[in-house]
């Protein structure tokens, strides 16, 4: 009797555990192994899990990179303004490391026309090593290690609420591939939301020199460079997107300002050398950053101007070459001392202070 | 490792079993031994190599002094070696566990300036230690044998009670390490430990886990739970801590059964008890035997009088919260259960039908004892589960405030689980102003089923009673399968802001 229990106990688990991987490896929600399965969508929504398996299986020819303010760019623009097919490689926070983790995944699957490369300021003082495994992310999804895989083809959030998820989305729901990643439909983007995210810092701190982050900020620059070098046939789109005026405010607070702008104005120096580099630069767009209507915080804003950057990118609108970028930044400088002195004033009222600040 | 983990179930408890059964089969008793010994250790180094550090030390210090103890003659010398095997044991588990609590309070009594260390406490050191002290205390009282550096390694090491115990005397394990009958499959006994560590593993990971989720979250809101908030994430910890300890105890039984090896039982359902008393008879046992054998009845246990007795129960369990964790919320914890223990063994209050009927002078029914117990073992629980005194006193007062502000709806909300999923979108389409109230629901169900399990059969009663047909194995299946697929599950990657 207890032979048999023993068997049946082995046997009939290892059925049902084998049934799971089955389903998984089936359905395939995190893209690791293959692309939809016919009259599936590539519903994507979760980037930590799905970045890296969509860039591993799915068929394109150019990538978004960026942050969060890349996830609402709709495909379909970049597809008809360039003539190709598009997917992106997102990571929270932008930071280059990361960003050039998923291009070199992208350039070892596919051979790309167009990357599309959103430089957040804060990307060129981040840590040059990537934080996936600092953050938390699912490093099984990331590796090529097929045996830690255990942990997503027997994973009850992947078979009863991943799997679930897609299928409904493509058959019923009405989701469309082109918004992926996509979170502005869940927002409101207007100055009553902004201003109350806003925490302002109520001490202003000595300014930094500009030099303050001149290690990380080289260290950056090789990380994206190198890729650049390394991929003469593919044109990078890089575009230094437009936070609000409130942001500026805050990083003169902070005593970042100087170096920020020196940052921005190193980085163009070194970016316009490139014969396939072309860059654009959105922060000096006063009609934008200061009409807090726009956002939803300080830096995230609404689908439209994600859609005003592509079309500029497209027309060539606000791009930067070895002439003009000098003068680009010395616009920033004075409209940012504008934004201190007299731009913001009008909304300090509406603003919160931080009471925590020491 | 963890018990409840891809890498033990599907790698390291196959590869053991294996080893341990092969080695043994060929006669290799002592290399099967080393073998075990050997997994063993790598169980414990798994998750920091330091560790392995920490308690090879021990186990080499222990072991010294036992052999040293050979050579001891007189009382004299029997009596130092006691003592320094306390103060070695003591002494580590001082440094470990308590130098930054203890320092800590010094500072802020004395307003002196001792740096604190932050030392990272390794896994189940206060368990291996209590294993340990218990074996040199009789050594040098002359009343345990010294063993072979193989034996005494297995004995410690021995992973299934490694890291939650239960805690075992070397009396009722190093027979069985040396009986080399035990040393065959027993199918009996592998297919008893399967549903046994199945049954473990599933209060651990599908209830205790699960029921974690609102617990965590209230306790990290202490200050705006209302009074029914407050009741239903304590009465959930209730169950949660249960599930949690007695899971793993019963993880530990399997794994050894699967072995051949006893291990002895932990927990015979402790919330079926009518006093606090009988609670601690019932909860934790083997705490509760190290404590009665090597602190209450070396202090005089009952034979002082009755003052005496007292005194010497508070201190028990003062001990026994201070053993839990460094924090006056676990001396407060442990303060209480002694003061109730001490009322029960005053008498006054006598439960129907016991032993205590006679003398008591007020006789109360066994349902009204149980309300009595459950209720005040989950008031404590306040503090054993508190961040710091504080928060356990801000949880009391939430209790009393007698206020409704809703919020039991947002903890419930927490229970956001994938096994909820499906049902979640049916109502979100249909009816999605009902959603809290489902969430709600589905809170007060999981403590009804919680409810259920704790008042009947436990797992030792379940796998001692019930025949190993097909019926248990379709439950033992189902919950393996089901706790599987729950160790590792997607997380939602809430930071926004860039």
């Amino acid at each position: 009797m207890s032979k048999k229990f023993i068997r049946n106990f082995m046997l009939s688990s290892g059925i049902l555990l084998l049934l799971c991987i089955f389903v998984v490896v089936l359905f395939d929600p995190f893209f690791q192994y293959h692309k939809p399965l016919k009259g599936l969508k590539a519903v994507l929504t979760d980037k930590e899990y799905q970045c890296v398996g969509s860039l591993k299986t799915f068929d394109y020819d150019s990538v978004i990179a960026g942050s969060s303010v890349s996830e609402n760019y709709y495909n379909d623009w970049f597809n008809q303004g360039f003539d190709c097919n598009v997917i992106k490689a997102i990571r929270s926070y932008g930071a280059t490391a990361d960003l050039c983790y998923l291009l070199d995944i992208a350039f070892s699957c596919q051979d790309l026309k167009y990357v599309f490369y959103n430089l957040d300021p804060s990307a060129l003082t981040a840590d040059p090593k990537t934080t996936y495994e600092l953050t938390g992310c699912p490093m099984y999804l990331y590796d090529d290690n097929y045996i830690n895989d255990v942990e997503y083809w027997l994973n009850k959030g992947v078979l009863m609420e991943k799997i679930p998820y897609m299928v409904a989305n493509s058959l019923i729901g009405d989701y469309d591939e082109n918004n992926s990643y996509n979170w502005a439909q869940w927002k409101e983007f207007n100055s009553d939301m902004i201003l109350g995210l806003y925490i302002r810092k109520p001490s202003i701190s000595e300014m930094k020199p500009e030099k303050y982050y001149e290690d990380v900020l080289r260290k950056n620059l090789d990380l994206l460079t190198e890729r650049i070098n390394s991929h003469p046939e593919t044109v990078f789109y890089i575009f230094i997107p437009p936070y609000s005026m409130l942001w500026w405010d805050n990083i003169y607070r902070e005593g970042d300002t100087e170096a920020y702008l020196y940052n921005l104005e190193q980085a163009m120096q070194e970016l316009v050398r490139y014969d396939n580099v072309k860059l654009f630069y959105f922060q000096n767009n006063r009609e934008i950053i200061t009409n807090l209507e726009n956002y939803m915080d300080i830096i995230h804003f609404s689908p439209d101007i994600n859609r005003y950057i592509c079309e500029s990118l497209i027309d060539g609108k606000h791009q930067v070459n070895e002439e003009n970028y000098r003068k680009n930044i010395s616009e920033m400088k004075e409209l940012s001392d504008e934004i201190v002195q007299k731009l913001v004033k009008p909304y300090e009222e509406r603003i919160k202070v931080d009471i925590y600040d020491d | 490792m963890l018990f409840n983990s891809y890498i033990f179930v599907f790698l390291f408890l196959p590869m053991t079993l294996a080893g341990w059964y092969v080695l043994n089969h060929l006669k290799a008793y002592e290399p099967a031994k080393l073998f075990l010994a050997g997994m063993s250790l790598w169980f414990y180094g798994y998750f920091n190599i330091y560790y392995l550090a920490v308690i090879v030390a021990s186990i080499l210090g222990n072991y010294c002094l036992s052999y040293m103890m050979k050579f001891s003659r007189t009382k004299f010398t029997s009596r130092m070696g006691l003592a320094a095997g306390i103060v070695l044991n003591l002494g580590f588990l001082f440094y470990f566990k308590y130098y930054d609590f203890f320092f800590e309070n010094i500072n802020g009594i004395f307003h002196t300036d001792f740096n604190l260390k932050h030392i990272l406490l390794p896994l189940g050191i206060s368990f291996f230690t209590f294993q340990q002290l218990s074996f040199i205390i009789d050594r040098c009282k002359g009343k345990a044998e010294h063993y072979s550096f193989i034996n005494y390694l297995t004995f410690v090491t021995f992973f299934p009670q490694l890291i939650a115990g239960p805690i075992v005397l070397y009396q009722e394990m190093m027979p069985q390490f040396e009986d080399t009958s035990k040393r065959r499959m027993n199918f009996d006994n592998f297919a008893k430990g399967i549903v046994l560590f199945t049954l473990g593993l599933g209060k651990k990971v599908l209830l205790a886990d699960t029921l974690a989720i609102p617990v965590n979250y209230g306790f990290e809101q202490t200050v705006f739970l209302d009074t029914p908030s407050t009741l239903l994430v304590i009465l959930a910890y209730t169950f949660e801590i249960y599930f949690d300890f007695s899971g793993y105890s019963d993880m530990a039984m399997g794994l050894g059964k699967m072995f051949n090896i006893e291990l002895p039982a932990n927990f015979n359902s402790p919330y079926k008890s009518c006093s606090v008393k009988e609670l601690w008879q019932r909860w934790h046992i083997t705490l509760s035997r190290f404590f009665i054998q090597y602190v209450y009845i070396p202090l005089g246990g009952s034979r002082k009088g009755k003052a005496r007795t007292l005194i010497n129960t508070f201190m028990v369990f003062f001990l026994s919260g201070l053993w839990h964790g460094a924090n006056w919320t676990y001396v407060a914890w442990g303060s209480m259960q002694g003061l109730l223990v001490i009322w029960d063994n005053i008498g006054i209050v006598g439960i129907k039908g016991s032993k205590e009927e006679r003398s008591a002078k007020i006789v109360i029914p066994g349902w009204l004892g149980w309300i009595f117990t459950f209720t005040f073992f989950n008031l404590s629980l306040f503090f054993f589960r508190s961040e710091n005194m504080t928060s356990a006193f801000q949880m009391f007062k939430n209790l009393l405030a007698f206020k409704n502000t809703g919020y039991l709806y947002k903890i419930a909300a927490r229970l956001d689980i994938p096994e909820f999923y499906l049902i979640k979108q049916a109502i979100n389409m249909t009816m999605p102003d009902k959603l809290a109230f489902v969430y709600l629901l589905l809170f007060v169900f999981l403590l009804a089923v919680s409810a259920f399990i704790i008042t009947g059969k436990n797992t030792l009663e379940i796998v001692s009673e019930h025949p190993l047909d097909s019926k248990l194995c379709f439950l033992v299946t189902v919950v393996f399968v089901w706790s599987v697929i729950s160790f590792s599950q997607v997380s939602t990657f809430i930071y926004f802001n860039f």
